[in-house]
Order: C-alpha cells, then structure tokens, then sequence
C-alpha cells in the first residue's frame, strides 16, 4: 500500500514540523526528530516535559482537526511522533 | 479599568449568582454563553430579562459532570464560532446533611456537580485557551472549603476540592497565557441560597461587615478578574465574604 505509506510518512513529517514549531525548539530541525523515541520520556533529548504535552495537543486538535478523548487515553497516543500519526490518521474526518 | 471582548462561558448561568455574572459579562460587551443543568422554565425567564435588557447571552443545556456532554458542549460552542477565553464556572449544588444521614450518592451527587463539573470544563477550555494563549478560568469556591462548617461535609470537601484544581491548574497552564483564580462568595442572598433564615442570620451575625452581599458584588469581582488589568494574578482565591473568613 505505497499510498496509505506516502500519507502516513508525510503526517509523521506535518506532526514534527508542528510540534518544533508550537513548542519553538530552537536549535531543532524537524527531520532530525526520531519518529520512534518517546517524547516525554524523563531523559527525552528535546527537553520536553509534561507541562508541553496540553499545548501540543491544542495544536494537533485545532491543525488536523481532531479531538483527544479527555478519558486519560491521549497519554497513550503522545509515545511518539509515530504513534501521534497512527492516531491523527484514525480520527482525521 | 480597561476592557477587551472575549467569548465567556459561565456554568449555572441561569440562577443565582451565575445569572448575576453573565448579566456582568455580558454588560460589559463580552459575547456569553450560559450554561444550566435542566431547568427551561428558569432559563426562558433569564433568556426574557436578558432580551429586555438587550444583552446577547446564548444558552446551552447540558449535564457538565458527564464527560460526553461536556466534550458536546464545546464541539457545538466550535461549530458555533464561539470560543472562550473566560470560563466561570458558578455551577453550584447542594445536599448535604449531617454525616448520620449523609448518603454516599448524596456525596457523589454534590461532588459531581461542584467537582467533577469543574474539573471537566476546564480540562476542555484549556485546550482552546492554549490555541490562543489567552485564557481566565474563574472557579466557584467557599468560606466552607477552609471554615468546613457542620452539615456541610460534601459541599465542603467539594469547595475545597476545587480551590486545590484551581491552584494545581494554575501552575499547569500559567506559561500559556492562562490565568486561573477562584472567588469564594460569603453569605449572599439569592433564591439559590440552601440556608434557612435562621442560619443565614446567623452567618451574618459572624459576618465583620453584619449583611450578606449580593449576587452583584460577586459577579463585580469575577468581572474584575477577566479585565485586562487583572492578567498578573493566578492561583488565588478571593474572598468576598464580608471578612466571614
């Protein structure tokens, strides 16, 4: 399925330029970003805590037009940028 | 002081002091939503006087201790291109009784209304605040949260509850240009007001000032708490209460 790949690859590349952008990591190219590491892990190489997780999710709500559940689940989906596309992609009207 | 319109969104706006803030609000050039729990009767006499008076106030039922009407309640406020950046939340219940006759659906009801209410409306609103990196959150506390009267467990625990999400909440969200303070009204006079006269008396007669206020010195405080001037204040609670605490 090189369509469905091309449009999640280019989702993982939306999410990392917005999350530089809203979260203003200067210093940080996008395409550096591992997809895969985990985003708010305490040794995180960005420096990103939990306090940058609800503007973070503004962003992707308001951008792609999505909506977290507030049941506790979103936790799950911010693992990493990789997981963040799988869910932006399910819940995307 | 200087004023700039936002969209407001006041809970419990249909009765008591509730309805006294969206009149504020809404006076004050502000675009308001107010929102009630179930009672139409009262919502078309507040939607009457505010129409009289020329205020445009929108209303929206909803049950904001569930989740799934909360999170509706903010799609339709998108849809409709309303927004807040001032969220009052002066949705109040009350039910207690002495801890003999104290039922623990009787607990869970006033912990849902004051609590869970709060808790699910800010944790909506603040999403859309960060977006703008603006917001005010104003959260109804009580003398009760700190006098902790007897009779008044739930309502207390409650009180105190939202006075500890409010300075937590603070913290959390104060690096995105969002403030969050709590007001915690004395003895006032409405038709919401659970006292008796008897009891109501007899706060007054603890009361430094020796009357009880009104709903419009209350709502007079939260309107100076969304003013422009107000944006270096978080994480506190402001009593107007007459000095009773």
């Amino acid at each position: 399925m090189p369509a469905q790949q091309d449009s999640q690859q280019e989702l993982r590349t939306q999410l990392k330029e917005l999350l530089v952008s809203t979260l203003r990591l200067e210093d940080v190219k996008p395409e550096d970003l591992d997809e895969e590491a985990p985003l708010f892990a305490p040794d995180n190489r960005l420096g990103l805590d939990s306090l940058c997780a609800l503007e973070l999710l503004s962003a992707i709500e308001f951008t792609f037009k999505v909506r977290f559940a507030n049941d506790g689940s979103a936790r799950q989906h911010f693992e990493s940028i990789a997981t963040l596309a799988a869910f932006v992609a399910s819940a995307r009207p | 002081m200087a004023i700039t319109a936002h969209q407001a969104l006041v809970t419990g706006g249909t009765k008591g002091i509730g309805r006294a803030v969206v009149r504020r609000l809404a006076r004050e050039g502000h675009a308001v939503v107010a929102v009630y729990h179930s009672d139409d009767a009262t919502r078309e006499d507040a939607a009457r006087e505010f129409s009289e008076a020329r205020l445009q106030v929108g209303f929206e039922r909803a049950d904001l201790s569930n989740p799934e009407e909360v999170a509706g309640l903010f799609e339709r406020l998108t849809e409709m291109g309303h927004s807040p950046e001032l969220l009052v939340n002066a949705g109040e219940f009350t039910g207690d009784a002495p801890i003999a006759f104290l039922g623990e659906t009787d607990v869970d009801a006033v912990l849902d209304a004051n609590l869970r209410a709060t808790f699910l409306t800010c944790q909506q609103a603040v999403k859309v605040m960060a977006h703008r990196r603006f917001g005010r959150i104003i959260n109804f506390t009580s003398p009760e949260a700190m006098l902790a009267g007897e009779g008044q467990l739930a309502h207390a625990v409650s009180k105190a509850g939202v006075l500890g999400l409010t300075r937590a909440l603070a913290r959390e969200v104060g690096h995105l240009g969002i403030t969050v303070n709590a007001v915690s009204p004395g003895v006032v006079r409405t038709e919401m007001t659970p006292l008796s006269v008897t009891r109501l008396e007899a706060f007054v007669r603890l009361t430094p000032l020796q009357r009880a206020g009104t709903a419009d010195e209350i709502a007079g405080m939260v309107n100076m708490l969304c003013e422009d001037g107000a944006g270096y204040i978080t994480g506190q609670c402001l009593a107007i209460d007459g000095g009773l605490s």
